[in-house]
């Protein structure tokens, strides 16, 4: 009857432990990252008899949880890509909405800047059109500035995302060490039961490791784990954490990297190390996103500025002085990895032929190499690195100042800060050089049918302009020998010209160059005779003194908006701005893509392994029946082993 | 499969979340109007758009263009005409004067007139624009184009450039005739040229003198023509700005139609999505709190 009472016992205290596991589950329903305990019953050690061997009773073995190493595992490494993907769809949607407002901004500015050039081209003497059009031109520049301002703006936020992130590390990271020493604490006091509750917190803070870096673990006998990211750099060890940094990175000051605290106290950097997650997301945001868009938009600017100071140069302005420059125009960007800064200088050298790439160029056994960032491939370089013979690739020149060393090493960024530096440096509307320097005349005595053309320049370096400013160097005159022939005379003195070529042959028929003997006569400009001039019929070329009214030089600004001068020729300076937004768009596209696809494989994988952990209320609620049955039965064992001990009683009582 | 209660509610809310976000973007979509609100939409057709844009925006320009060489060239015909009308009355004149009946007073007369006239015929070659440019001085638009000394002698200033307006993409037209060509080549009927201030400065002399001269009557004729030439040039180039204008008026028309099509939104099918994302909405909802009801613990 003892024995009854103490099966009755053990079966009472097995069931309250199964309530109490129940009443567990129950309470941590929303609990993030509990798994479902359940706690196992075994029948107790039986006794012996002759007859055979009778049960003691039941008693509870362990409570485990409800845990699937491979589902866990799989959750981290989705969670991580998952992670990953929408961190750049994030950053990159807010670099697409940047983008569309200032569509609208940029894309206006471009085209009102190209319209104001027209009006000028219309009135080229109308002070009103050429004031708009410098303050077009303002306004462009501005909103160049401010566009860049704003994407490098993004730039911060990655910093700032990063600085968030590196915290986040050293919180979680600091948190399972400390679990990890709990841990192996307990489960050695309680004799390797498992510390279930502990192993969930620590599980979680892992899981929530995967969303920032792509991490590994390593399970140690004692019950600790390890935490490695990358290539095998450890994170947690045991019960110690090592801690991150951000620090600035030496390719670029603007922005901010990873690196370890080593033993020693140096800084290990382990940007390249990281990878998915929300840092690998933002890492790979700006080298793939962030870095282009900000190059592109730099193309364009520097496109435009150069291209239009170009033709500004070819000009003439209103007060009859040859163009300068209307635009300011940044420098590449070179920054020292390894070697002396200033030791490898780089300008343009052919802005059409420009990318939005960033390049590493590096001196190893006796050469210099240049490599694009993204895909690490060879640009091939002509020249010798010389002032005077420059390395020549992509539209850079580059030049060597010292004797490198074997490791030398420099970032070259040529149009990164294209749009932040552009700025619109022309003085006033009068400068605007909308004609060309250069006319032609018809003598008044001509009796044949003769034409020459107004003239369009060449070459605006040519002595001829750049001798005394404000002259042609010199003027000339034509001269009709025959219908098939002219001479060529410096007009210099009208007296008495001074002949510089004879006899050049003339077809009426098809009309000729002016100066049409390859090497032979070049001013720096051409014309073109047409029709049949008469012997004796002249013309004559000078400078465009006092020729406000027209409109050449203008004209061909104007065609710059359309001209195909960017991109080896593919693209026009229009073009450049737009591309960059379908680029934006396009990635962004496919970020967000991805990020949904992601999405529903994490949405899968965390349901599989809800299905093994997850708490069902329903499930809970049916043992909840079960168990409270059991109990009340053990509890009708008691009363039984009572009602059979009182019948025993009565009798040896009577 | 086992499903826990946590994953239950996820599920539940995540299709509520997603189904009110694809809302709220048909909302934007009809409330803007538009059918791409980011280029990421349709990175393709954002292009398109932007180009059709740039198309459209540009034609406008050559309008602008188009209207700007109208109105100087109409400036430039009232002028000639006006020049036309003066040659016209002064060849009456000579007419007139070349009748033998004409006493020396009569003829003194009539010089009178025409060294009156020659002047407004100065006046007329030295014509500015609204914009204060002399119509026919080639490009040096600032320099008075005809001088006359009073005793014969008139000069032109300006020279023979001739500004171009762009009023289509490969289309440009010449506004203005520079004043060499107008009012300096008349023929003087001895294989050169002279200026019209001087045909008519020589009859005023030869009436003075009591002396007409009948070549008068030719060089008048051909400054005539002259004018006629230039006026006639004038005409094509404004008819080709009329014909261009058309052009590029049904080109930004069609253009403006292609840019409508590809980023204007199909209203009939945003109402209509519209009203099937909320009735998509409504059912996950009215589904959540069935389903949130259901428990065993409602039965214990």
């Amino acid at each position: 009857m003892a024995e009854l009472l103490n099966i009755g016992i053990s079966g009472l205290l097995a069931y309250q432990r199964s309530l109490n596991t129940i009443s567990q589950n129950i309470a941590n329903v929303n609990t993030e990252g509990y798994s479902r305990q359940t706690t196992q019953l075994q029948a107790t050690v039986p006794q012996a008899y002759g007859f055979g061997f009778q049960g003691t009773g039941v008693e509870v073995s362990t409570i485990t949880r409800s845990y699937d190493a491979y589902l866990e595992t799989n959750m981290r490494n989705t969670t991580s890509s998952q992670a990953e993907f929408e961190s750049f769809y994030t950053l990159a949607s807010q670099l697409d909405n940047l983008v569309a407002d200032a569509d609208a901004g940029m894309s206006t500015s471009l085209q009102r800047f190209f319209s104001a050039m027209q009006d000028v081209a219309d009135a080229p003497t109308d002070p009103a059109a050429r004031q708009v059009l410098l303050s077009e031109g303002k306004q462009l520049s501005k909103q160049f500035n401010e566009l860049a301002g704003w994407i490098e703006n993004t730039r911060d936020y990655v910093n700032t995302q990063m600085n968030t992130a590196v915290a986040d590390i050293n919180r979680i990271t600091t948190g399972i060490a400390e679990l990890n020493q709990r841990i192996v604490l307990e489960q050695g006091r309680s004799g390797g039961q498992p510390a279930n509750d502990l192993l969930d917190q620590r599980d979680r803070l892992i899981l929530e490791l995967s969303g920032l870096v792509n991490v590994t673990t390593l399970q140690q006998d004692d019950g600790a784990v390890n935490v490695l990211v990358g290539k095998g750099q450890a994170l947690v060890v045991g019960s110690d954490a090592l801690q991150l940094e951000t620090v600035v990175e030496a390719s670029d000051p603007n922005q901010l990297g990873i690196a370890m605290r080593s033993g020693g106290g140096g800084l290990i950097p382990i940007t390249d190390q990281m990878s998915g997650g929300l840092i690998g997301g933002v890492l790979g945001f700006r080298e793939r996103m962030l870095d282009p868009t900000s190059n592109a938009l730099g193309l364009t600017a520097i496109g435009i500025a150069s291209f239009f100071n170009e033709q500004q140069r070819q000009g003439m302005d209103l007060n009859g002085n040859l163009g300068v420059d209307f635009f300011n125009v940044s420098s590449p960007q070179v920054l020292s990895i390894n070697g002396t800064p200033g030791n490898v200088v780089a300008s343009f050298d052919d802005v059409s032929q420009l990318t939005n790439l960033d390049y590493t160029i590096q001196y190893d056994a006796g050469a210099w190499t240049l490599r694009r960032n993204d895909t690490g491939q060879v640009v091939p370089m002509t020249g010798s690195g010389t002032a005077a013979d420059p390395f020549i690739a992509d539209g850079l020149a580059l030049e060597v100042t010292a004797a490198p060393v074997n490791g030398e090493t420099y970032q070259i960024r040529p149009t990164r800060n294209g749009a932040r530096d552009i700025a619109m440096i022309l003085g006033s509307a009068v400068q605007i050089a909308a004609a060309a320097p250069v006319r032609s005349l018809a003598g008044a005595a001509n009796t044949g049918s003769g034409n020459i053309s107004a003239g369009e320049i060449t070459d605006i370096n040519n002595a001829a302009f750049q001798t005394t400013p404000g002259q042609l160097s010199p003027p000339l005159l034509v001269q009709f020998t025959g219908a098939n022939s002219y001479d060529i005379y410096d007009n210099s003195n009208p007296a008495s010209p001074v002949l510089l070529e004879a006899g050049i042959a003339y077809d009426p028929a098809t009309g000729s160059d002016l100066f049409p003997t390859p090497g032979g006569l070049d001013y720096g400009y051409s014309m073109r005779i047409t029709g049949a001039p008469q012997a004796g019929d002249t013309f004559t070329t000078e400078y465009n003194t006092g020729g406000i009214g027209d409109n050449r030089n203008a004209l061909a600004l104007a065609n710059l908006a359309a001209d195909k001068v960017l991109a080896g020729g593919t693209a026009s300076i229009v073009d450049s701005y737009r591309n960059l937004v379908v680029d934006v768009g396009i990635s962004t596209r496919q970020a967000e893509q991805n990020s949904q696809a992601q999405k529903r494989v994490l949405d899968q994988v965390t349901a599989s392994h809800d299905a093994k952990s997850g708490v069902n209320l329903d499930e809970e609620a049916a043992n909840l029946v079960r168990f409270q049955q059991a109990y009340a039965a053990a509890a009708q064992v008691i009363s039984a082993a009572s009602t059979m001990f009182d019948t025993l009683l009565r009798v040896t009582t009577r | 499969m086992r499903i826990s209660t946590a994953q239950m509610y996820y599920k539940g809310v995540t299709a509520m979340l997603d189904k009110q976000a694809e809302l709220a973007k048909t909302q934007q979509q009809l409330a803007t109007g538009e059918r791409i609100l980011a280029p990421s939409d349709d990175p393709a057709a954002a292009t398109q758009a932007m180009q059709l844009e740039q198309i459209i925006e540009t034609t406008k320009q050559y309008q602008r263009n188009a209207n700007y060489a109208e109105s100087k060239l109409s400036l430039e015909e009232t002028v000639l005409v006006e020049v036309g009308n003066i040659l016209q009355r002064v060849r009456e004149l000579a007419v007139r004067a070349n009748n033998d009946t004409l006493s020396a007073g009569d003829r003194t007369a009539i010089a009178a007139e025409v060294r009156s006239v020659q002047k407004d015929l100065v006046q007329l070659a030295n014509t500015q624009d609204a914009n204060g440019e002399y119509v026919f001085a080639g490009f040096k638009t600032a320099t008075i184009p005809f001088s006359d000394d009073g005793a014969g002698n008139f000069t032109y200033n300006g020279d023979q450039g001739q500004r171009a307006l762009q009023i289509g993409d490969n289309r440009q037209v010449t506004i203005g005739d520079s004043g060499d060509q107008v009012f300096m080549r008349v023929d003087d009927g001895a294989g050169g040229f002279s200026s019209m201030f001087d045909v008519l400065y020589e009859f005023a002399t030869d009436l003075e003198a009591n002396a007409p001269n009948t070549a008068t009557l030719t060089k008048l004729d051909s400054a005539l023509d002259n004018v006629l030439t230039v006026r006639a040039s004038i005409g094509a180039r404004m008819n080709s700005i009329e014909n261009q204008r058309g052009a590029n008026d049904s080109f930004s028309l069609l253009m403006e139609e292609n840019r409508s099509k590809l980023r204007d939104l199909d209203y009939a099918e945003a109402v209509s999505r519209f009203e099937q994302q909320m009735l998509a909405l409504q059912a996950s909802q009215q589904s959540f709190i069935k389903i949130e009801g259901l428990s065993l613990f409602n039965y214990l």
